[in-house]
């Protein structure tokens, strides 16, 4: 019987420990157990006839750690550890014709974006090449990703075995006591992921001992309807003459396995500590023991690595980052400004925003290269969910693949076309989707035919197999003032679906109040109606406090809020402010002296209303600044005040930014200037707090992060046509890169010239590695810049 | 059993604070983020001894290697308050680095417990990129400790430690104290009970 059909109703039971095994029998700390494929394959076969005759029915190979990032230096290949460790297990399963092979496959050992440096992609590469090696090999069985603590690693992983072959995934992370990976993933956003990916079995290994992992493996169980897997260590490590045992016996290891089995686990094993007479203890177990039925719970929901959305009640979509009628933000993307996007989506969140929408289309830029930037962009540092709103199924494609957890796809349509170019990509990356109730013949006006729509795309989502708690359908908002009659049937046409259909609903509610004053009465009103139609998810403006209100207030009315303790937190400390009549001149380089960076914005608004925006740059902020700098240097405020008033004066910028681009003028730019922290280094809090000074200074700074290679900054110097570019390095293992950087930026002819800053460097290094500058504070690199920018 | 501790006054040093007045306001913002530092910090840590010697240091018998981590969750917030809030940012690079501190001195005070004797003696904290010891080690030491699946600590390929709020070393285990300052028996004029027999 294949290995999909038997786990269904069977339980299936894998081997033990192989890395501790090996340590028993000699393999020295810190060795590379794989090499032993080569230079000690009977001593690995022998293992695994152990664990075949104690009753494991899987194998899983000697390759936890056989990728090319472990065995690098090691003299061996990827592809020469794994096809021996291949041959190794079937020659091991000779007599064993029911057995079958696991291609085991953990992490790559480096971390990826964005904390660490490795891509998605290279990830991608490195699992893929570890996979075709096993495939090739012949006889394996099973793809076993496991260990895992990354779940951004994980869908690296899991996409590269699904796109190379049709063998079974089986996926397993690794959890602390906290219910939370390394990195953070939780529990139930690895089951959501996952089980949108479409894996064959999930769960978790390694870490803890079964008892520790009780409440995980039930949380499991609570939400998975994929078959789950458990293979815990044999309890917690404990260093006993200065070597690592375990203090659960193969009676209490055996013990709680089999409980697991009856709450519904279908795959087990062992990990770390366990052995042949765990393995036997489980097998004897089972003879005895019934597999229970798990009836998962059956939830919409979406998900970053450390947040779940539960859709059980209202729940907002912030509507900001989208360019449509916003001429700020088309320039930001433009000009690839990630921080002006980055500061949309982090103002919705903190305003109550539950999930964000991203729509990054505009003709001038390529849209789907901006959708994965600005996803990666936003998820580097926030943990909400995301909605992919595009029409370009290539730019939904690459939002998805790039996505860490489940995205929403906003949208799909009742166009034949539409939803055979999308709803397949929706099902390949486990996405939930919006289907919008329009068709050929465009938006049609009854409730009636909207609904016959909606009906249509739930039908063929099903067909695709995407989920019923995964399709939402959004009767669309149409604007009163030009369709009056239709707003009662949009209304109307929510109520059907949500009570027919049983799907959750969207609304853009924000459009209903297009040409008419007086626009927040209107969208708030007609927000409360949607939401006592059935309205699920409201995409608008959580900026807009009145309509953040109704919500609030709709929870309250409809005992969702109960005791109305969410309300009363909102609302009980609110206080009427009174606005200060102000002296603006005196005040704004007062606001920048303190460093009172919320009062930043009003207090350039008003002066903008009398006064020149350079007149107010040359005048007040840099003559502020300049204030600032010296009480720094003298030690009569110290560096969080100096950052604080940077960032007051960045306030100010901004506005008169916003300012300059309404009238159509030229930008109060000194000069362009780049900054990076070069290839390998992965610290830039130095190059950052640069970044802030100079930008107050009045220069253009595009910040190309850390880990830049040199290729990147050259090709960026000479697309941007820059010429004086700071680099920054942390460790002295990366002033290499720094000086590799230095020398590509020579060969390449550019008319440019560099400064370098950092911990480890020195003005002779500096000199000695080719720099034009050295820089050894903010405030130098801001006086080199003014140097260099006025010869 | 090792406490999460950030002393405000050892975060004013990290921040560069001389004698200057600290308006009220960023008093609060410091020790709120100090909180926020302390909320989401782990501090997890593993250790192995190796019978050997990895030091020119005829003295030392064995060593104690350690990794110690705060976790990814502080990495996250420092990258997150880098893009939105600088200020909080320098505030929160600094109050992790006096957690950090305060963890390998909790750790030192551990592993003496552990191991001293009234024959066996913990050398100083000796950590790769310090005292002309290479910066490569810290890759061994992860590897030997396999301490990236026990505390989620990983190695760039520059031997940088992710998460970033992480340390490598090791204590060597001699037969007598080794005075702090770092000067051996036949340098020292200190009266001391431990001082070798061989040595005036």
């Amino acid at each position: 019987m294949k290995v999909r059909e038997y786990i269904k109703d069977n339980v299936l039971l894998f081997d033990g420990a192989m890395g501790t095994m090996l340590q028993k029998k000699g393999l020295k700390l810190g060795g590379i157990p794989e090499l032993l494929n080569l230079t000690d394959r009977e001593l690995i076969k022998e293992i695994h006839r152990e664990y075949l005759h104690s009753g494991s029915q899987v194998i899983t190979t000697n390759t936890f750690g056989a990728n090319e990032h472990k065995l690098a230096g090691s003299g061996a290949s990827v592809e020469e550890v794994i096809s021996a460790a291949v041959q190794i297990a079937k020659e091991a399963k000779a007599g064993y014709d029911d057995a079958f092979i696991a291609l085991d496959i953990g992490p790559i050992g480096e971390l990826l974006e964005p904390l660490g440096t490795l891509e998605f992609d290279d990830a991608y590469a490195i699992f893929k090449r570890q996979i075709d090696a096993g495939v090739k090999a012949g006889g394996v069985d099973i793809i076993l990703i496991e260990t895992m603590t990354d779940l951004y690693e994980v869908k690296a992983a899991v996409l590269a075995a699904k796109e190379s072959c049709e063998l079974p995934v089986f996926v397993t992370m690794s959890f602390e006591e906290n219910g939370r990976t390394f990195t953070g993933c939780c529990v139930e956003s690895m089951v959501a992921t996952l089980s949108g990916l479409g894996v064959d079995a999930l769960g978790v290994n390694c870490s803890l001992g079964p008892m520790q992992l009780k409440p995980v493996v039930s949380k499991i169980l609570k939400y998975s309807s994929v078959p789950v897997m458990v293979q815990p260590n044999a309890g917690l490590p404990v260093i006993i003459d200065g070597k690592t045992n375990f203090d659960i016996d193969k009676h209490q290891f055996s013990e709680i396995v089999l409980e697991f089995v009856k709450a519904g686990v279908s795959i087990v094993g062992g990990c770390c500590g366990t052995s042949q007479e765990y393995i036997d203890e489980i097998k004897n177990g089972l003879r005895t023991v019934e597999k229970g039925r798990n009836n998962p719970v059956k939830t919409s929901a979406v998900c970053t690595p450390s947040q779940l959305i539960e859709l059980d009640s209202v729940k907002v979509i912030g509507e900001r980052i989208n360019p449509t009628g916003k001429k700020i933000f088309k320039q930001a993307l433009v000009e690839h400004n990630m921080e002006y996007i980055l500061k949309q989506a982090v103002e919705q969140t903190d305003a109550g925003a539950d999930i964000l929408d991203v729509n990054v289309g505009l003709p001038e830029i390529n849209e789907k290269e901006m959708m994965v930037k600005v996803v990666k962009e936003i998820q580097s540092i926030l943990p909400v969910p995301l909605q992919i709103d595009s029409s370009n199924p290539q730019a939904i494609e690459a939002g998805l693949r790039y996505y860490n957890g489940k995205a929403i796809v906003n949208s799909v349509n009742g166009e034949e076309k539409v939803l055979k170019n999308i709803l397949p990509i929706v099902k390949k990356y486990g996405a939930a989707v919006v289907g919008l109730t329009l068709s050929e013949e465009g938006i049609p006006p009854k409730a009636e035919q909207r609904f016959a729509i909606a009906k249509k795309i739930y039908e063929t989502a099903l067909s695709y197999g995407i989920a019923k708690e995964n399709i939402f359908i959004d009767c669309l908002t149409l604007t009163v003032s030009a369709q009056q009659e239709e707003v009662a049937e949009t209304l109307k046409a929510v109520r059907m679906v949500k009570e027919q259909l049983g799907l959750k609903t969207v609304l853009g509610v924000s459009n209903i109040s297009f040409g008419l004053p007086n626009r927040a009465l209107i969208n708030e009103t007609f927000l409360s109606l949607a939401l006592a139609n059935g309205l699920d998810l409201p995409i608008i403006n959580p900026n807009a406090q009145g309509m953040m209100g109704v919500i609030s207030s709709y929870k309250v009315l409809y005992n969702l809020d109960k005791n109305a303790n969410q309300y009363i937190e909102k609302y009980a400390d609110m206080q009427v402010r009174t606005e200060k009549p102000s002296s603006s001149v005196k005040d704004l380089k007062t606001v920048v002296i303190k460093g009172l960076k919320d009062e930043a914005r009003q207090e350039t608004i008003k002066m903008l209303e009398n006064m020149d925006e350079m007149i107010i740059v040359n005048e007040y902020l840099i003559p502020a600044l300049d204030i600032v700098g010296l009480k720094y240097e003298k030690g009569e405020i110290f560096l969080p005040q100096l950052i604080q008033s940077a960032e007051t004066v960045k306030v100010a910028f901004e506005v008169i930014k916003e300012k300059i681009q309404q009238k159509g003028t030229i930008g109060i730019s000194k000069g362009k200037v780049i900054l990076a922290t070069v290839k390998g280094d992965i610290h830039d809090i130095g190059k950052n707090i640069v970044k802030v000074i100079m930008e107050n200074y009045g220069f253009e700074i595009i910040d190309l992060g850390r880990d830049v290679p040199a290729k990147k900054i050259v090709e960026t110097a000479q697309k941007e046509k820059v010429k004086l570019i700071g680099l920054s390095a942390l460790m002295t293992t990366t002033l290499v890169s720094m000086e590799e950087t230095i020398q590509a930026l020579k060969k390449s002819g550019l008319d440019c010239r560099t400064f370098v800053g950092g911990a480890v460097l020195t003005e002779d290094y500096a000199m000695k590695i080719g720099a034009d500058y050295y820089a050894k504070d903010a405030k130098r690199s801001v006086d080199i810049a003014n140097e260099f920018f006025n010869q | 059993m090792i406490e999460k501790k950030i002393d405000y006054r050892r975060v004013l040093d990290f921040l560069e604070h001389k004698n200057s007045k600290i308006p009220d306001n960023l008093e609060l913002l410091i020790k709120e983020v100090i909180k926020e530092i302390i909320e989401i910090g782990q501090v997890k840590f593993c250790h192995l001894t190796v019978d050997r010697n990895l030091v020119p240091d005829e003295q030392i018998k064995k060593n104690i290697l350690f990794v110690l981590t705060l976790g990814a969750a502080v990495d996250n917030r420092i990258l997150y308050y880098e893009k939105t809030y600088v200020t909080k940012a320098i505030i929160a690079d600094a109050a992790a680095n006096v957690m950090m501190e305060n963890a390998i001195e909790q750790l030192e005070k551990y592993l003496q417990n552990l191991y001293e004797t009234d024959t066996f003696y913990l050398t100083e904290i000796m950590c790769p990129g310090n005292q002309d010891i290479p910066l490569e080690w810290n890759k061994r030491i992860v590897d030997i400790l396999d301490a990236q699946k026990r505390i989620g600590v990983h190695i760039t390929e520059h031997y940088g430690l992710l998460p970033q709020k992480s340390v490598v070393g090791f204590f060597g285990v001699t037969e007598h104290q080794i005075c702090k300052k770092g000067v051996k028996c036949e340098n020292c004029t200190a009266n001391c009970k431990f001082r070798k027999k061989s040595v005036k």
